[in-house]
């Protein structure tokens, strides 16, 4: 059960349906995964 | 400087939905960020983690915590939860509408150009309240715009009193500056008064606000607060992205005051695939 995991775990859980075509992760001390203004 | 268009609303598209999982996802990753990193929370802020327990699960919160805490700190999770919802959408591709006004309007403004230069960027949680701003000084050289010709010379002041930060990137040079605002998740009629700006730092040149009126628009405009030009995005209380973070608000404090073994009937496929997972 996720209810007993450590809650960085159930973040990661959801953060992978957070695809980089979606929404960014944000993270503490992650390296930015950066957005392009142009050539979308 | 004059400056036209002052004080005129002007409304903006935003609709961060490309897929439901991944907008829903959004939400409950911003509602357990701010939960776990905003260090001012009645509970757990840093009670926990004085505990020795630094990475808790919801089991350990809610047996450690009163039994009614989600409801004391329901009003601070829908305004400072707000911050964090507010950085993973303005990071979705959707958002980039909103994304170039604000920097066109810097621009405008400032009479400078970024965009031909700085054309990546992303979202940060800023605010000494949010242990998510733990470093982010490591990741810009300076920050936007100069005052009176003279760069900020004290970056973590700035980061300690702002809510949100964007980074804006140089893909060529590797140059980053950091430009900075607040957010107002509950009163967001407030980012308009000068009272709001009086206490505010000097780098903040923008802010977004959630208020509570009916409808279900958003909208910017430019005001003159405090010596600076503000450009102010306004989050009307119906917007669909304002509502749907108070029904995740509402359906995690359920879990809380249930606990995991609650049965529910939730509605949406995709809301209650997230809801289950923190079970």
């Amino acid at each position: 059960m996720n209810w007993n995991k450590p809650i960085s775990e159930v973040l990661s859980l959801i953060s992978l349906h957070m695809g980089p075509d979606d929404v960014v992760e944000s993270v503490p001390g992650a390296s930015p995964i950066i957005t392009s203004i142009h050539n979308r | 400087m004059t400056v036209n268009g002052l004080g005129i609303a002007t409304p903006m598209h935003f609709d961060p939905i490309v897929r439901y999982r991944s907008y829903w996802a959004a939400h409950f990753y911003s509602a357990l960020e701010c939960l776990r990193y905003h260090n001012l929370l009645q509970y757990p802020g840093r009670k926990l983690a004085k505990m020795g327990v630094e990475d808790w699960s919801l089991a350990q919160l809610r047996g450690s915590a009163p039994t009614e805490f989600f409801s004391n700190i329901y009003q601070y999770m829908s305004n400072w939860g707000f911050q964090y919802l507010l950085v993973s959408l303005m990071n979705s591709r959707p958002a980039l509408p909103v994304v170039q006004t604000l920097i066109g309007e810097l621009e405008r403004l400032w009479s400078i150009t970024f965009n031909k230069e700085y054309s990546n960027y992303q979202f940060h949680v800023s605010g000494q309240d949010s242990d998510l701003s733990r470093g982010l000084e490591l990741l810009f050289a300076e920050i936007f715009p100069d005052r009176d010709g003279e760069k900020c010379r004290n970056i973590p002041h700035v980061i300690r009193n702002s809510d949100i930060c964007l980074i804006l990137e140089n893909p060529d040079t590797s140059g980053k500056v950091g430009v900075f605002g607040e957010v107002e998740g509950l009163k967001g009629e407030s980012i308009t008064w000068d009272s709001f700006w009086n206490r505010k730092s000097d780098y903040c040149v923008f802010a977004v606000g959630a208020n509570q009126e009916i409808g279900s628009l958003v909208d910017y405009e430019v005001r003159y607060k405090n010596g600076l030009y503000r450009i102010l995005i306004t989050f009307q209380g119906g917007h669909f992205v304002v509502q749907d973070f108070q029904s995740t608000l509402f359906w995690i404090e359920h879990l809380f005051r249930n606990g995991p073994l609650t049965r529910d009937q939730i509605k949406d496929e995709e809301f209650g695939y997230f809801y289950n997972i923190l079970k």
